[in-house]
């Protein structure tokens, strides 16, 4: 490599402080292990490489590095990857809307930031692209949309005073559009259907649904502590000791009909049209008044309380 | 030989010193963690040369000239992600990645802390070093055996520097025991199985460079000692 790094940069283990070798007589200073050690043969071996058989396999992880993977249809891998990352639904499905045109790499995190109900995540926005593009549901283009120069890329040659060397170059930016595979699954999204789906499978929860879904239709939407006061505390639920309030609010989340949006459990849109569909369950719970209930906090993180 | 002959050679061999000091001190951060933001910048803005003499110092850096033509939005995390894979793997059977610490290849049951760390840190000590408090891995990690190679390789500089051709020797045999000793045994494990495990041509390419810059090293310190 050429030496043209700023090494006074880098933050290196020694401590410099602590440097105390003075340059001065060199007759004690060549340093040789085997001057400082006896003979010890006990525990040492020959050096011993790793063995990559040995690593264990974790089983069911869909192989997107094996051979066929590529070549199954983009639509089942789409479809395959929303049910992996079903917490971040909303984040994908908010992709691929913000991909209908092509979108900037550099603009994806705005994108992102702008997408309801998206939450903090390990993944960068170029993850979230990566894992679209490697599923079949978006492509990289160039500006004008048009397919993205594929060749492998390839440094430079260039002569410095009579020597060659590598000179890195930069590729075309790069910008992303949804294909046919993601405009299906943006066409399949039914936050309707899915909503239906899942009053069908808790029909006895009804109620406790459409409280929540109250609370949250509220202009300043509501926080967990409030709708736990309306959930946790309410006979029908404590008795079915299966579920928390967490149960119900996620279950909305996943169905497209609440999100945290602005430091707040908020209605969507999606959310009324199903709060109409339980226009006739009759809930009659009464909610305590939250200063008779013990530890209720007033500020919470959405997900923390 | 003429004065101003040796004053030639001599600010060669200084420079050629220099550069040694340099390439074991960004091999070391190159291993310490991962490339950040800054690093990458001056790495995609360097030159890197096409032949050296050594084939695998060349495949070294066209890997990393070549990775480093694709960077994009996402390269610090493909990046941070293969540094995690080839260096800390998943899995608790001790092969699940090229673990780079000495101990592991040189103790029966592939253990950390073990004799060959001890060895080290001795020699750490006996040259008046100590760790900063912010490492937390074995001193026997390659990053630290490389930038012990960039101290020596460094005060060998400031020895010639000031014309003590004795002590810039001492400095140089010690360089070569360390390397003859530890990191040369055990380094060209590691890279073999870095280039397994790595993904990115970057790691793959880290792997060559070091191999090539070690065989190199090895070979220009024997000419300096004049060792058979």
């Amino acid at each position: 490599m050429s030496t043209n790094i700023d090494l006074g940069q880098f933050d290196f283990s020694f401590d410099p402080a602590l440097d105390t070798w003075a340059v001065g007589d060199p007759a004690d200073r060549e340093l040789d292990s085997s001057d400082l050690f006896l003979p010890n043969d006990e525990g040492r071996t020959e050096f011993l490489p790793p063995d990559p058989d040995r690593v264990p396999v974790i089983e069911n992880t869909v192989k997107q590095d094996a051979p066929g993977y590529a070549d199954r249809p983009p639509e089942e891998r789409t479809r395959e990857l929303f049910g992996q990352m079903n917490p971040h639904r909303a984040t994908l499905l908010g992709m691929l809307r913000a991909a209908e045109t092509p979108l900037a790499t550099k603009a994806v995190a705005d994108a992102l930031a702008d997408i309801p109900g998206h939450k903090f995540s390990v993944y960068t926005p170029s993850n979230f692209c990566t894992m679209l593009e490697v599923a079949g549901a978006l492509e990289r283009v160039n500006e004008a949309g048009e397919p993205y120069a594929a060749a492998a890329p390839e440094p430079d040659i260039v002569e410095v005073d009579g020597v060659q060397f590598w000179r890195p170059t930069t590729p075309p930016e790069v910008f992303w559009l949804t294909t046919d595979a993601g405009r299906a699954m943006l066409a399949d999204d039914d936050p309707a259907a899915r909503a239906e789906r899942l009053f069908a499978k808790e029909p006895e929860f009804l109620p406790v649904y459409k409280r929540v879904l109250t609370l949250m239709d509220a202009p300043e939407g509501t926080t967990m502590g409030l709708m736990s006061v309306a959930v946790d505390t309410d006979p029908a639920v404590k008795e079915s000791r299966r579920f928390y309030v967490q149960h119900f609010v996620e279950s909305l989340e996943r169905a497209g009909a609440a999100a945290w949006t602005e430091g707040a459990w908020r209605i969507t849109e999606a959310g009324r049209a199903a709060l109409e569909m339980l226009a006739d369950v009759v809930d009659d719970y009464e909610i305590p008044a939250v200063e008779m209930v013990a530890d209720v906090p007033t500020t919470t993180d959405g997900v923390s309380w | 030989m003429t004065e101003k002959t040796e004053n030639a050679t001599s600010a060669e061999m200084i420079e050629a010193l220099k550069q040694r000091a340099a390439t074991y001190a960004l091999l070391s951060r190159l291993y310490a963690k991962e490339v950040d933001a800054t690093l990458l910048d001056e790495l995609h803005d360097s030159l890197y040369p096409v032949s050296t003499g050594n084939p695998q110092t060349d495949e070294g850096n066209r890997l990393i000239a070549t990775y480093l033509s694709g960077i994009w939005e996402n390269t610090l995390t493909e990046l941070a992600a293969d540094y995690m894979r080839v260096f800390f793997g998943h899995g608790y059977s001790g092969h699940a990645a090229a673990y780079p610490f000495e101990s592991v290849y040189a103790s029966e049951k592939r253990l950390l802390m073990q004799d060959a760390r001890d060895e080290v840190l001795a020699l750490y000590r006996a040259a008046g070093l100590s760790k900063r408090d912010s490492w937390k891995e074995g001193e026997d990690h390659i990053a630290l055996e490389l930038e012990y190679l960039a101290v020596l390789a460094d005060r060998a500089v400031e020895a010639l520097c000031a014309a003590d051709t004795d002590a810039a020797a001492a400095w140089l045999r010690s360089s070569y025991n360390f390397l003859d000793e530890h990191l040369s045994n055990w380094a060209p494990l590691l890279t073999v199985e870095m280039e397994k495990f790595a993904k990115t041509d970057f790691y793959r390419g880290l792997a060559f460079l070091t191999d090539g810059f070690l065989e190199t090293d090895f070979e220009l310190l024997e000419d300096m000692l004049g060792i058979e």
